[in-house]
């Protein structure tokens, strides 16, 4: 049955699931999945299981940071820590989740039955387990797991023992992991839209996601050609950036921040999007200057290939070179600045409740913010230059993105998870879960402003004693934070399992297609192509 | 939308006119082809442009 060839009512598609086939049975039902609400949710339990792999190595970090002195790890394995730390969240957190509710909630918000290419998203998401499962094998190996940075700088990385082949081979199917979902993502939305489903009347989320795939797409390759050409010269005798024979180290910092800056707004974009879709609902109003906030998403898009060797003010460049960087840097406060501005006015004189979602989506707010204020001082290249790999560097961008990326995961969660369970979260500890989480970040990640300005440097083990009393108070909130998250988990397993049960509006200001079917919601929605009128709110 | 809003697409005799392979994934083949030029390209621009090869 054809996309359009279904002449029965739209909405109506839980009642009547006659004549499809509903979910496989046993284990195979999740190997074999091609249905676009199975892969999300294989997503989403996946980069909770590495949020805590993740999290895991960022306590052991912070323990041995606790106390000036080498404590507890040997430097090197302190090393890997941080470096394994940056890529697992990276690429099996942040990345993995923004797919999963990518692949849950796009086609529902724009009436598409499913993803345009539904094997191939199967094979996008088996890919990364399969991936992480190489990589995070090399912690196991005589030599050790990747301890040069995330970043993989050579001539540092090149002289990584044997793991350094199998992080390789693993980023490369990450990449194609990643590229495939884009692609996947783009198809849905240009080829999935029912009649009456304009661009200007998809959800925010939708157009940020659009967004980030064309970032995706036109990133991580060259990132991909970067990692394959350092393979070259460790293996076979190339010199692409060995400047003994004539290559160039700087350069692979250019190709990789090519990537890395479009990166981190891969990373920020669809959490702009959420945060879109969460406030309006919970401050009953329409989001204000939609129309602006597109433009601003696509802005912050471009500017975000034009600003890369913001990474590298210390490398040393031209003077005019230092001067637009600085400057094309600090144009895309524009219009981020539009975008916080948009959500406050949409809150303003709001008819305002504070559930979960929205205090996350409030936290998120004002603490990206934060994030966002220590960036704009990290973009005046003389001041940079002071900064430039201090743990003020390291304060910013978890500012970014724990309170930020994070927050709107969880944000999300709490939003959605009626619609995909068919019962309320137990809201009580939901609210307990952001209050104990925002004391605890706070108490984390604001110190390291104090100490990064101080001169603490980063990826140190070991450091100054003028630095231990606000590194013992950061570790202190490390554990506190890493703990709360325990009570995420509790409160998702006990909302999966049963609880008072969700209506299909679920909340009261809530807009858009996805609220429009059953809780929760059935294996196959929007079968028949929803007739979108003009008036029809769809965002 | 609400459900009383929801109403079926009109089926047009076009709809049902399926197109062949690569009309179809044309848009997702040509991100395809741009990802794989990217990669050799950067590759490419460091062995050309860059002089790595000589």
């Amino acid at each position: 049955m054809s996309y359009n060839d279904v002449t029965h009512h739209a909405a109506d598609d839980h009642h009547d699931d006659h004549g499809h086939h509903g979910p496989a049975p046993g284990l195979m039902r999740w190997v074999t999945t091609t249905n676009h609400k199975d892969i999300g949710t294989l997503y989403l339990w996946f980069s909770l299981v590495m949020f805590f792999i993740g999290g895991a190595m960022a306590l052991i970090i912070r323990a041995e940071l606790f106390q000036p002195g080498i404590q507890i790890v040997d430097p090197m394995f302190f090393n890997s820590m941080t470096t394994m730390h940056a890529i697992v969240m990276i690429f099996g957190v942040v990345m993995p989740a923004f797919v999963g509710l990518a692949n849950w909630m796009i086609p529902m918000m724009i009436g598409a039955p499913d993803m345009a290419m539904p094997r191939l998203n199967n094979w996008s998401f088996w890919i990364m387990p399969f991936a992480f499962t190489i990589m995070l094998s090399t912690l196991f190996m005589d030599s050790g797991g990747p301890a040069g940075g995330w970043t993989l700088y050579p001539p540092l990385v090149l002289q990584m023992g044997d793991s350094f082949a199998f992080v390789i081979f693993a980023i490369h199917f990450l990449g194609i992991s990643s590229v495939m979902g884009s692609i996947n993502i783009v198809a849905t939305i240009f080829n999935m839209r029912p009649p009456g489903m304009t661009f200007m009347k998809m959800p925010m989320f939708v157009w940020t996601w659009l967004i980030t795939a064309y970032l995706l797409i036109a990133t991580i390759p060259v990132f991909a050609g970067a990692v394959t050409m350092l393979l070259t010269d460790r293996y076979f005798g190339t010199s692409f950036f060995s400047a003994a024979g004539g290559g160039d180290p700087v350069m692979f910092q250019h190709i990789f921040w090519f990537f890395g800056h479009p990166e981190v707004y891969i990373l920020i974009l669809p959490a702009f999007g959420i945060v879109s879709s969460i406030i309006p609902t919970f401050a009953r109003k329409e989001l204000f200057g939609y129309d602006s906030m597109v433009y601003a998403t696509a802005s912050i898009a471009f500017l975000s290939f034009i600003v890369w060797a913001h990474h590298m003010f210390t490398t040393g460049m031209p003077l005019a070179g230092q001067l637009f960087f600085m400057f094309s840097t600090m144009l895309i406060s524009v219009p981020t600045g539009v975008k916080v501005f948009n959500w406050v006015a949409t809150m303003w004189r709001g008819s305002m409740s504070f559930e979960t979602p929205m205090l996350f989506a409030i936290g998120f707010v004002i603490m990206f913010t934060i994030g966002g204020l220590s960036g704009l001082m990290l973009a005046i290249t003389p001041a940079d230059i002071q900064y430039h790999d201090t743990y003020f560097v390291v304060a910013h961008f978890h500012y970014v993105l724990v309170p930020g990326a994070i927050y709107s995961l969880m944000a999300a969660t709490y939003y959605w998870m009626p619609k995909w369970t068919g019962n309320m979260y137990d809201e009580k500890l939901g609210r307990m879960h952001f209050w104990i989480s925002t004391v605890f970040v706070n108490v984390l990640f604001f110190p390291m402003h104090f100490v990064g300005l101080a001169g603490m440097p980063r990826r140190i083990p070991d450091y100054s004693l003028q630095f231990a009393d606000w590194n013992m108070i950061a570790t202190i909130g490390a554990f506190g934070f890493g703990f709360s998250q325990l009570m995420f988990v509790y409160i998702i397993v006990k909302c999966v399992k049963g609880g008072e049960k969700a209506t299909d509006e679920v909340w009261e200001g809530a807009r858009g297609l996805e609220w429009t079917v059953a809780s929760p919601a059935p294996y196959h929605t929007f079968e028949t192509a929803p007739l979108i009128e003009p008036s029809t709110v769809t965002r | 939308m609400n459900k009383e809003q929801a109403q079926s697409a009109e089926i047009t005799p076009e709809t049902k006119v399926s197109p062949g392979y690569f009309k179809r994934y044309r848009l997702a083949l040509f991100l395809a082809v741009v990802a794989i030029c990217l990669y050799a390209g950067s590759i490419l621009y460091i062995m050309l442009g860059r002089g790595q090869l000589t």
